[in-house]
């Protein structure tokens, strides 16, 4: 028997049953002294190990090995038959494919990290948007049955349809008569905004309660009267002086 | 059993085809079929058969990292261009569902999938992936009080931390039910699961985690 100390990589030689009958110090080392090859095989990798190891035929296999440390890692086996004798050499599994694997890991966390925090800020900000739509719509109250409904920002198809309800459940609880909107802080108009507004003096109107709108500006009036405001409310000119009529 | 959809599947990830995975997934889509059944019965038998085919020698470990990375990557444009679609706009009313592997697990398709499942049912979902020591997977849980917990195990090795993880969720969380699941279940002849209360399911088949779905679902019997 050739001595198979001199050999690159750990080694063994083993019989039909699998029992060890020489081991390189390198594969003691490496896995300890045991009488059965198997000892050394991971319990999953034992029928993969006994189905194709004692096949004469093959002559590479992965298993999952136990080292003496107690640490599970995939090796690589090359082996080969003579007569009622294997001779087996581990090579663990290429550094290089486990760091690659690893950093692939690694990036794939990240992106997962990411994707977490992505969710958690959108959520944060879809809140404060919320909020920050129920405040360019605040209902102030001038006396118990008069309310102004100073709009800021951007008049657009959303912005009222949010608040549209909360508005109206205000007017019906509060059994409000009249409501004042005011544009005077609105930097632009759409016509969806315009068409939301009508929605609302509508239905503010068939809960019994009047629509005046102050605050126009001047480059909002082509707007406003291509979509016939003048219908559906009363528009002022200044608010502190209707003020003074309604309260 | 392997027909012909797992088959295609079971070729495209394991030649690393991302268009033609994606497509076999497509045509089960437009098909009708639902997650459910994509799931448990594409994606999942092919993943069970590149496991086969390393076990048979015919495939290397190498083979089985595509496979899986291919998964992965059709999984996420699953959740984005299907589930996403299905849910947006809706209400998220079922409850907050937490969803991770225990420490050292790194197979993590299983628990993804399910997350998906919950997500696609309406459930507020985070998926905190593979590997949570139980220490985190406490902090978080206690911070974020889920209504249902869903861990997963595959490997002998790590299901073997499973009754731990089991006691200290029970004794952090007063009312959350858990979910248990994952391969090891299936390979672990004893039962070293004493600590099991009515809180606590196994999820040993696909069959366990949709009764389980169904039962806690108010309204009742939505098809996911």
């Amino acid at each position: 028997m050739s001595n198979i100390d001199s050999l690159p990589l750990p080694s063994i030689v083993m019989d039909r049953h699998m029992n060890i009958v020489q081991s390189s110090e390198d594969a003691i080392r490496l896995f300890s002294h045991a009488d059965s090859f198997l000892e050394w095989v991971d319990k999953e990798s034992i029928e993969k190990a006994k189905k194709f190891l004692t096949d004469p035929k093959q002559s590479k296999i992965e298993l999952n090995m136990k080292t003496a440390e107690n640490i599970t890692s995939l090796y690589t086996l090359h082996f080969k038959w003579t007569g009622e004798a294997c001779t087996i050499l581990f090579q663990q599994q290429d550094e290089l494919l486990a760091n690659l694997m690893k950093t692939i890991n690694e990036h794939k966390l990240r992106l997962q990290d990411s994707d977490m925090e992505l969710v958690l800020k959108n959520q944060q900000l879809l809140t404060s948007f919320k909020r920050i739509q129920e405040l360019s719509t605040a209902v102030i109250h001038l006396s118990p049955t008069v309310i102004l409904i100073p709009i800021f920002g951007a008049l657009d198809g959303t912005l009222l349809a949010e608040s549209k309800t909360r508005i109206l459940s205000h007017v019906s609880d509060s059994q409000i008569d009249e409501l004042i909107v005011d544009l005077q802080s609105v930097s632009s108009l759409e016509p969806k905004g315009i068409n939301q507004l009508k929605e609302l003096i509508k239905n503010c109107s068939l809960m019994g309660a009047k629509t005046y709108i102050s605050g126009v500006k001047p480059e909002h009036v082509d707007l406003l009267n291509q979509h016939h405001m003048l219908d559906h409310a009363v528009f002022i000119n200044t608010l502190k002086h209707t003020i003074k009529r309604l309260v | 059993m392997m027909n012909d959809t797992i088959r295609s599947f079971t070729d495209a990830i394991l030649t690393g085809d991302q268009e033609a995975g994606w497509n076999v997934i497509q045509r089960a889509v437009n098909q009708g079929h639902g997650t459910d059944h994509i799931f448990h019965h594409i994606i999942t038998p092919s993943m069970v058969e590149v496991g086969r085919l390393w076990q048979e020698n015919e495939i290397t470990v190498a083979d089985e990292h595509l496979a899986t990375s291919t998964c992965d990557f059709t999984l996420a444009r699953y959740k984005h261009e299907i589930i996403l679609p299905r849910i947006d706009g809706k209400d998220k009313t079922k409850g907050k569902s937490l969803f991770f592997c225990v420490e050292h697990e790194e197979h993590d398709l299983g628990i993804r999938m399910t997350a998906q499942l919950f997500e696609e049912a309406g459930y507020e979902v985070r998926m905190m992936g593979a590997n949570l020591p139980l220490e985190y997977a406490s902090k978080m849980a206690a911070a974020w009080q889920p209504d249902v917990v869903g861990v997963s195990a595959s490997m002998l090795e790590q299901g073997k931390k499973m009754p731990s993880y089991i006691e200290g969720l029970m004794q952090t969380l007063d009312t959350t039910e858990l979910l248990i699941g994952g391969r090891y279940l299936s390979l672990s002849t004893e039962e070293q699961l004493d600590s099991i209360t009515n809180r606590v399911t196994m999820v040993r088949m696909p069959e366990d985690l949709r009764n389980w779905m169904n039962g806690s679902t108010i309204e009742g019997g939505d098809d996911i």
